[in-house]
């Protein structure tokens, strides 16, 4: 999935579907990464800031991007509002490297999809460190 | 289908609303009362509009650990009663926690966002 100019590689098991541009409602006084809702399959789902969380973006989250991912991890829905989103990849995991050729808040390994190498975001920790900042 | 009778506050980009049994009164006031805490601020939102339309405060009114408690609050938003079915409200998630609100109301083509006031976390 594409933030700016950046690619990024979630792994598909995180992923629960993939929407178009959804608008969100922002919560007044939520985390700063998780400034939001929006409604799925019946219920409201926190909105993740990614560009915020990783660093990419200083700029508030708007209001749309043109895709939005929504993808679990830790027990928690959340929405990824992101700008692209490539089909699914087979990656061998003997392909995901520590990362060397991408540098990424949140991601510890890369993998190279399509001859580009960008980094595997890291889901669970990303959750979890929203959640002990929250605490 | 239960329906909710909500009153509702209309702000730039989003609604706030608090059960109409909660709201005990609503006195329109000739300029901007300033020892009443504005609404949307209270809720962490900037302040309602610009404060330039007709000002309004509202009185909460609650039983809180057996005794009645009053709030005002003062608006300069458009006041009026909506009915939205219960299965329209939505908690929020535990990872977006808001203690004074209550639930969400999602935008529909005719209404615009709702943030459903916790009367109990007000008053308390």
């Amino acid at each position: 999935m594409q933030l700016g100019q950046v690619w990024m590689a979630l792994r598909a098991n995180h992923v629960q579907e993939i929407l178009g541009a959804l608008a969100w409602v922002a919560i007044p006084g939520a985390p700063a990464h998780l400034p939001g809702v929006l409604p799925w399959r019946g219920r409201a789902v926190a909105v993740l800031d990614l560009g915020g969380a990783t660093g990419l973006v200083q700029k508030p989250l708007g209001q749309t991007r043109a895709r939005t991912v929504i993808a679990q991890a830790r027990g928690s829905t959340v929405a990824i509002p992101v700008d692209a989103v490539q089909e699914v990849q087979l990656v061998d995991e003997a392909a995901v490297r520590p990362s060397h050729m991408t540098r990424q808040r949140h991601s510890l390994t890369e993998v190279e999809v399509k001859g580009v190498p960008m980094p595997l975001l890291d889901l669970e920790e990303i959750m979890k460190s929203l959640g002990e900042a929250a605490a | 289908m239960t329906a909710v009778s909500l009153v509702v506050i209309d702000g730039a980009h989003v609604g706030l609303g608090f059960p109409s049994s909660a709201v005990d009164r609503i006195v329109p006031a000739a300029s901007w009362p300033d020892a009443v805490p504005d609404l949307f601020e209270t809720v962490g939102i900037a302040p309602s509009a610009d404060r330039k339309g007709e000002v309004r405060v509202l009185v909460l009114r609650a039983p809180v650990g057996g005794v009645a408690v009053e709030r005002p609050l003062a608006t300069s938003g458009h006041v009026r009663v909506r009915t939205v079915a219960a299965a329209e409200i939505h908690v929020l998630p535990r990872e977006v926690p808001a203690p004074l609100l209550g639930g969400v109301v999602f935008p529909s083509k005719n209404e615009p966002a709702l943030l459903l006031l916790s009367v109990e976390a007000l008053l308390s």
